[in-house]
């Protein structure tokens, strides 16, 4: 399939943002085996590409989410609390991860010791 | 060693930059790993050519960029990458630490040692990658590089700075010869004279033959000045492409301080073989013989960064000498064909010449150098000239010869010296010559000294005669080691001293 009639279906597959199982079954219907294999992948692809994954060190996720589903708009944003950084945030927007806490500063410290 | 207060310091100061900066990491997930070619998305900001890594330490180089995904190769065993592991970027270039260090010592393509012993001391990092030096920075060849054996240096010179591909079938003394061409540059690690460094790249070799190579540099105590580059038959395919590339960033860091270097690829039909197979696994385009589409490229952005550079620029220079080898004599194979077109020149082994004896194997009449005669020193040129009338002569009387018609007295002689000639030019292994001595083996044959000596003993006449001059003429070798044009006066010491050693000779 070409990649152009491929991107058309992934992004007619969802609705407001979110994948509609309805139109995902329509547009099954549609494929050979090959062709689902591919969709597939670019589904996978396209919701990855279109999610943050906040990780903080508080429970008041819920101010947080809004505030950066404003800031990433309109990707997907969860917040989640993750206690191992100790401190501090880590945001993942697909391949680009900013880090803020303490836990990664300890890493480099020990890599830089290390070496 | 550091002492620890500067260590204190460099952590202190870390730690204070630690402390505002958003670290901002550019990263991917593994989707496919198929034998060590991993296949990943994201990593949108890695370059061409940028070395990343994995979870777990291992490192891979990035070798294709598609839409939405990257293709890396494994530089390490890969078995255990699986999908979704993460990749991080490293902002580096494929390069390799080099220091003084390295002379003597064993690596991979990566630096990581393979001789046991410490890691090679904190150098310069030089990349595996670079642009060749353009045309203003070099001149033309004009110091010769002396392999020590006699056909080459008299029939086909090299000059520093030069390509000179080394090709023929298996097991036909093409190894040997690079070998000894980097033992006889012990001569050059004297007083007064210029010294060559080595690197001798084995790609896809077994490591029993490695050993052996290293073993005998070390006897010899040519490792002294050499390092040597190993990616085994066992190692990864990435390991055995980049192999090459890192000899030559090896050479380039002596090069850049302004000394020559010799490096040696054995061979480069092997590099091409892994090179294929990666690029099969890319699923790049396969052309001719299933080899990529860039193929040419490979060898020639590598065999390009051999230079001369001149004296403006450190006058410092790499020479390469590339392998191939062929199947059933034939030149006109695919990667033959390129590297030929590519290099300066080729010196060509034959198997029929091998095994009826002429060792080194060397066939005069498809074997040149294009710019290395720019290089022959005056006293090679003065005997070398003669010596290949003389073969040439040989070559086409034998033919007539063969009929068995009755031969004129004049013919049968030249035919006697031509045979001698020949006979002359066979040297064993592992023992160069020096250029003096080269001048006098070549001398004896031209000069008709051994028209009365039977062919069989001419080998053993030739190194009895050097023992003689050794003990007692080393005056006339040193002054011919100088290479200038032997005088008339010096012509008659010569002459003397084979009769007055002819005296003594039984044969
Ligand atoms: N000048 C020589 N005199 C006598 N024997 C030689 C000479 N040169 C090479 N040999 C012998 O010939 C054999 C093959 O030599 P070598 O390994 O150098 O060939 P090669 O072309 O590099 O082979 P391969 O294709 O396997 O790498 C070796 O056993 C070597 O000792
Ligand atoms: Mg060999």
């Amino acid at each position: 399939m070409d990649k152009k009639l491929l991107r058309k279906l992934v992004l007619a597959s969802y609705t407001k943002g979110n994948l509609d199982e309805d139109k995902v079954a329509k547009i099954v219907k549609y494929l050979k085996k090959s062709e689902l294999r591919e969709y597939i992948k670019a589904l996978k692809l396209f919701e990855m590409q279109n999610t943050v994954l906040v990780s903080v060190t508080t429970d008041k996720t819920k101010d947080l989410k809004k505030h950066f589903e404003k800031i990433f708009f309109p990707k997907k944003v969860y917040v989640e609390y993750d206690k191992s950084l100790l401190a501090g945030i880590k945001i993942a927007d697909f391949d680009n991860i900013y880090e803020l806490n303490l836990k990664n500063k300890l890493e480099n410290l020990i890599k830089h010791i290390s070496e | 060693m550091k002492n620890p207060d500067e260590i204190i310091k460099s952590l202190e100061k870390k730690l204070e930059s630690f402390d505002q900066r958003l670290e901002v990491k550019n990263v991917g997930r593994v989707v496919k790993n198929t034998d060590g070619v991993i296949v990943a998305t994201g990593l949108s900001l890695a370059q061409m050519g940028e070395l990343v890594e994995f979870s777990d330490k291992t490192l891979g180089t990035v070798l294709n960029l598609d839409e939405d995904s990257v293709s890396i190769i494994a530089l390490e065993k890969s078995d255990h990458i699986e999908e979704g592991d993460e990749i991080k970027k490293t902002g580096k270039l494929l390069s390799i630490n080099v220091s003084e260090d390295i002379l003597g010592r064993v690596v991979n393509p990566l630096g990581e040692t393979k001789d046991g012993k410490v890691k090679i001391k904190k150098g310069k990092d030089m990349p595996l990658e670079k642009i060749a030096a353009g045309v203003v920075e070099r001149e033309p060849v004009n110091t010769p590089l002396k392999t020590g054996i006699k056909p080459i240096d008299a029939m086909i010179p090299i000059g520093r700075g030069q390509r000179e591909l080394i090709i023929g079938d298996r097991g036909t003394g093409k190894t040997a010869v690079a070998i000894d061409a980097i033992i006889n540059q012990k001569g050059t690690h004297k007083k007064g004279q210029k010294p060559v460094y080595c690197v001798y790249v084995a790609i896809g070799q077994k490591q029993s033959t490695i050993a052996q190579v290293v073993e005998k540099l070390k006897e010899t105590g040519a490792i002294d000045y050499t390092t040597i580059v190993v990616a085994s038959a066992s190692d990864a395919a990435s390991l055995l492409y980049l192999a090459p590339y890192a000899g030559v960033a090896i050479a380039e860091y002596f090069m850049e301080k302004g000394n020559d270097v010799l490096v040696v690829y054995d061979d480069l039909t092997k590099h091409a073989w892994a090179y294929r197979q990666i690029s099969l696994v890319l699923r790049r385009p396969a052309g001719r013989e299933a080899y990529p589409g860039d193929i040419f490229y490979l060898h020639s952005r590598l065999l390009e960064r051999a230079v001369k550079m001149n004296k403006q620029n450190g006058n410092g220079s790499i020479t390469a000498l590339p392998i191939i080898e062929t199947q059933a004599n034939d030149l006109s194979a695919y990667i033959p064909t390129n590297v030929i077109s590519i290099t300066d020149g080729q010196i060509f082994f034959q198997t029929d010449l091998f095994y009826s004896g002429i060792r080194p194997a060397i066939d005069p009449g498809n074997s040149v150098s294009r710019v290395g005669g720019a290089a022959q020193t005056s006293s090679m040129k003065s005997v070398a000239s003669k010596m290949r009338l003389e073969i040439a002569q040989y070559n086409n009387l034998a033919a007539f010869a063969q009929f068995g018609s009755e031969l004129d007295e004049e013919t049968s002689k030249q035919l006697e010296r031509g045979k001698r000639t020949i006979e002359i030019l066979k040297q064993p292994q592992y023992q160069p010559l020096s250029e003096g001595l080269e001048y006098l083996s070549i001398y004896l044959a031209t000069s008709g000294s051994l028209d009365d000596t039977p062919l069989e003993a001419i080998l053993r006449f030739e190194n009895q005669y050097h023992e003689f001059m050794k003990r007692k003429y080393q005056n006339i070798i040193d002054t011919l080691d100088n290479g200038q044009k032997p005088s008339e006066d010096l012509l008659k010491k010569i002459d003397k001293s084979i009769l007055e050693f002819k005296k003594m000779f039984k044969v």
